[in-house]
């Protein structure tokens, strides 16, 4: 075995003595756990190729110039080998090229697995400080990988500068149970712990749903979470799965093709036709009020310029606000003319009896 | 038998400062609580976690005052409270308190006659007024046997005062401890009613509306008046059916001779508490209704929906034989008070002066003050 000490707890050791299969931990790689995979060498060739993902091309291209500046995460494995914990990529591009040494961080001992949960926590400190989605995340990641839940109490909680209680962590674990896309969009849009918190309270088809028509929307956190709080409580309402809602309540029809439409509908578009339809299925009788109320005052508007007629849209107060603007007194004569005709009276005083009953 | 608290702790201070016996706290407790120990409140912050824990506490500071509903904008029935419990054994999924609440521990002050003493105080300075002094602000009058039992030296206390009726209100059924105090029918033990679909969805813990009916019984057979309670009304489908039944059920077992008064209120919170609904109750259909947001910050049904309700409600009771009772909507608008009564209070003062007429009217044994509306309505320009 070649060992060279790199820097303090850093050394260098021989890519062939590391090995990738079983490997327990990978935070970077979107905290997935690997499974059992065994370290395949890219090839100069390959590491070019189409088939790799620009971020890996990307990698690779800064390996090339740079090396490797960040070590390996390598755990010893017994009988001089190691076993990789973070840097696949990393191992594949050195085996790829030949490289006699790479340079690693080396967990040794008893408490392997708290050693690297601490290590990675202290690596990502500040994406971890700044995103409660992705805390969420990490946290999960410690649990799955054997941190068990007194030591993520303990420890963990307050490495993340969270209170060390137990009811921390368990709100951890509710938001880290979203579906992985929105937990990513909300790491993406630096969405809240409150916000987080209550989304992990929606049903989950309902948050896969969303997700799978993110492209089709123009999603922002609030938007967001207007349409997913209305779709649930239709769906609670009227004791509704997903499916039924979307397709009883006139919604799937605006993520169909366009087809006959004379131009794309563009996500800004469909988002607010999303939010209208829902905004007259959650309301239906303030919604079925105002359309009756919309009609009465076009009917005593018309024709009279400058004269605008609103209500207090939650109808909790029963009064019109009319208001006309007035430049010369001819306008106020014109305007108290016209309204005076017994037609817009009616109509005013149909709209007042609408108020009331 | 089950454990009904995972720990009591009684305040140093009650012993101490308030001179509380230890005789006095196992009295209090009764015999199935007997493990208690002298500590200062553990001021829990989880709020089911709260519910578990009794505190047994000193009255610290004043417990008297106008119900903090109120709002001037709204009719509201201006009663009184004296808060000598904070938080309550039930779960209702609406419950305001698993918002407010900063000290979750269920807490009960054990010093009753320091209570009394606030309230006689407070009392005497208005003899000519009839108060209603409620204990549920933070938690149900009756909820467990310590609360109960607390609430009996209450009942007793009340007995001795001309001006004031006290107001227990409950979800449950707990009335036994009260059955032969003297009470000089002074007390009001009141229900809060909601029909059984409901009540086995959203009020977690508490008694089933059979069992209310019959502890109603039993009280208004020891002579207790009885208070109705129909808030929060919720709309759910088939509710006109179900309230229609429940009023039934109730007026089937005793006579609206025996009912002071009637409450109805829609469903309210505000925008804060919908969150708290939606994450720790999930399942709970409550808070997808169609709801707007009112004057005083509560989300509530629409207008025109609950004008419907309290129809509707109101009509059943009239059909049950209760239009002889008082009955009054609980934090509303003037004008919805106009869509639903024929001849409705136009202000506080004057619906406070309307509950003194009808109880020296229909209750003319109790020797209570004459009501003279002029004062009522001064004493509400205060407020």
């Amino acid at each position: 075995m070649v060992m060279k000490n790199c820097y303090r707890s850093h050394l260098e050791v021989e890519p062939g003595l590391i090995v990738a299969e079983d490997s327990p931990f990978s935070f970077s790689g979107r905290m997935q756990r690997l499974e059992r995979f065994a370290a395949k060498p890219a090839t100069p060739g390959s590491i070019d190729s189409e088939e790799h993902e620009p971020s890996i091309r990307i990698l690779y291209q800064s390996l090339d110039s740079s090396g490797i500046l960040s070590p390996l995460l390598v755990a010893e494995a017994g009988a001089g080998g190691y076993l990789l914990v973070d840097g696949l990529k990393r191992l594949q591009w050195a085996q790829g090229k030949g490289l006699e040494l790479v340079p690693v961080h080396l967990f040794q001992g008893k408490n392997l697995v708290m050693d690297v949960i601490f290590y990675l926590a202290h690596e990502h400190s500040i994406a971890l400080l700044d995103s409660p989605a992705l805390r969420a995340l990490f946290i999960r990641f410690a649990i799955d990988c054997g941190l068990d839940r007194q030591q993520a109490v303990n420890h963990l909680l307050p490495l993340l500068s969270l209170s060390s209680h137990a009811s921390v962590l368990e709100k951890h674990l509710k938001i880290a149970a979203l579906p992985d896309p929105l937990l990513w969009f909300c790491v993406e849009k630096g969405i809240s712990f409150r916000r987080c918190l209550n989304l992990a309270s929606f049903d989950r088809h309902l948050l896969d749903w969303l997700m799978a028509r993110r492209d089709q929307l123009h999603l922002t956190a609030s938007i967001m979470e207007e349409i997913i709080s209305a779709m649930n409580e239709l769906m609670k309402r009227d004791d509704l799965s997903i499916e039924e809602l979307v397709s009883k309540g006139g919604i799937e029809v605006l993520f169909q093709q366009d087809g006959a439409a004379s131009r794309p509908v563009s996500s800004a578009e469909r988002t607010s036709m999303l939010r209208q339809v829902l905004r007259e299925l959650r309301y239906p009788v303030l919604s079925s009020i105002t359309m009756e109320l919309s009609a009465l005052r076009q009917k005593a508007c018309a024709g009279v310029p400058g004269v605008e007629i609103s209500w207090d849209n939650t109808l909790e107060h029963e009064h019109l606000d009319i208001r006309f603007r007035v430049q010369e007194i001819s306008d106020l004569r014109r305007f108290l003319d016209q309204l005076g005709q017994q037609d817009r009276i009616s109509a005013v005083s149909a709209m007042l009896e609408r108020l009331k009953a | 038998m089950k454990k009904e608290f995972s720990g009591i702790t009684v305040d140093p201070e009650l012993l101490s400062v308030a001179n509380i016996t230890v005789e006095q706290v196992d009295a209090l407790l009764g015999p199935d609580q007997s493990a208690w120990k002298i500590a200062p409140s553990p001021r829990l912050d989880d709020y089911r976690e709260g519910k578990r824990h009794l505190h047994i506490d000193c009255k610290r500071g004043e417990l008297f005052h106008l119900c903090a509903s109120l709002d001037t904008r709204y009719i509201c029935c201006s009663t009184h409270v004296a808060a000598h419990v904070s938080n309550c054994p039930f779960e209702c999924t609406y419950c305001f308190l698993q918002n407010y609440l900063t000290d979750t521990t269920l807490t009960l002050v054990a010093n009753v006659q320091a209570v009394l003493h606030e309230i006689e105080a407070g009392i005497r300075q208005q003899p000519w007024r009839l108060f209603r002094i409620g204990t549920w602000e933070l938690g149900d009058s009756l909820g467990t046997g310590p609360i109960a039992t607390s609430a009996r030296r209450l009942v007793e206390g009340f007995s001795g005062f001309p001006n004031a009726l006290l107001k227990l209100r409950t979800k449950g059924a707990l009335v036994e401890p009260l059955l032969d105090a003297d009470h000089g029918g002074r007390t009001v033990i009141s229900w809060t009613v909601n029909p059984d679909e409901f009540i086995s969805r959203e009020e977690i813990g508490t008694a089933p509306l059979s069992r209310r009916i019959r502890a109603m019984k039993q009280a208004a057979e020891a002579g207790y008046l009885i208070g109705l309670h129909f808030d929060p009304m919720v709309q759910f489908d088939g509710w006109q059916e179900a309230y229609k039944r429940c009023v039934q059920q109730i007026f089937e077992t005793i006579s609206p001779k025996d009912v002071c008064w009637i409450s109805i209120g829609a469903l309210r919170f505000n925008p804060e508490m919908k969150r708290k609904i939606e994450i720790n109750y999930p399942r709970s259909r409550i808070t997808a209704q169609e709801m707007v947001l009112g004057d005083d910050n509560k989300l509530r049904y629409v207008r025109p929906v609950r004008v419907e309700m309290y129809r509707h409600l109101i009509g059943c009771l009239i059909e049950a034989g209760a239009g002889c009772c008082l009955i009054y909507l609980c934090m509303e608008r003037p004008n919805v008070w106009q869509a639903v009564f024929e001849d409705p209070p136009l202000s506080i003062g004057e619906l406070d002066y309307r509950f003194a007429v009808s109880l020296k009217r229909r209750f003319p044994g109790l020797d209570l003050p004459d009501p003279v509306l002029d004062r009522y309505l001064t004493a509400a320009e205060g407020v």
